[in-house]
């Protein structure tokens, strides 16, 4: 990534300017063409660093609001193989490993299934642990109670922002 | 200049001095799957709404 890699990241990481033409907006303060920044931004989405660009609804005013964080306890030697099966159900958003803090958090694989229903959740989550032989598997399921904040991850900040 | 490292435990660390309670540090390992958008398919939501038919009906289980 260059310098005008960076600024583009910056400028474009709390959305695009909502006018007719964004990219053309963007670039006036990158010293860039419209076409300079919609080539740059292909290129980072080529690259993976960027991937994708697109609308960010809010998921809970739609009605998504029986949201459920599951955490497993997956032997070490097969979460990988388990992660890998779960990330290919079509209603899973999120699938990673975290470290486990003992007998207090004895969790090492996550997974997040959004809903606007909790029968169709767990349904979902059932079908799910049957399709991958985990029903047996020690498990919280863990459904959002109230959003304090939710938002994407800020990759430059002024320092004075960060707490 | 701090590292990322060192101004996420720093901000970890304001957090719980203000919040007065511990937190459980959990940095992710490995990353299988991350999509934080998600099909809004508002009409077969409707058609799928149900209560589980399949025996999962408990929320835990250790």
């Amino acid at each position: 990534m260059d310098a005008i890699d960076f600024q583009l990241i910056e400028a474009i990481q709390n959305g695009l300017p909502i006018c007719s033409r964004p990219y053309l907006q963007l670039g006036k303060g990158l010293s860039l063409s419209e076409q300079q920044v919609i080539d740059q931004l292909a290129a980072l989405r080529q690259q993976g660093l960027v991937k994708r660009l697109g609308v960010i609804v809010n998921h809970r005013q739609l009605g998504y609001r029986e949201n459920a964080m599951v955490v497993l306890n997956i032997p070490d030697y097969n979460v990988a193989e388990v992660g890998g099966q779960i990330s290919q159900f079509s209603f899973i958003n999120l699938c990673y490993q975290r470290p486990r803090q003992g007998d207090r958090w004895p969790y090492n694989l996550y997974f997040m299934i959004h809903g606007k229903s909790r029968g169709r959740v767990l349904n979902q989550l059932g079908h799910l642990l049957e399709t991958c032989s985990l029903k047996q598997m020690a498990r919280e399921v863990l459904f959002s109670k109230q959003c304090f904040k939710q938002r994407g991850a800020l990759y430059k900040q002024a320092p004075e922002q960060i707490i | 200049m701090s590292s990322t490292g060192e101004l996420l435990q720093d901000t970890l660390d304001k957090i719980e001095q203000q919040c007065g309670y511990s937190t459980m540090r959990l940095p992710l390992v490995a990353d299988y799957f991350i999509n934080l958008g998600f099909e809004l398919d508002l009409e077969r939501d409707q058609e799928l709404d149900r209560e589980p038919d399949n025996g999962c009906d408990r929320l835990s289980t250790n």
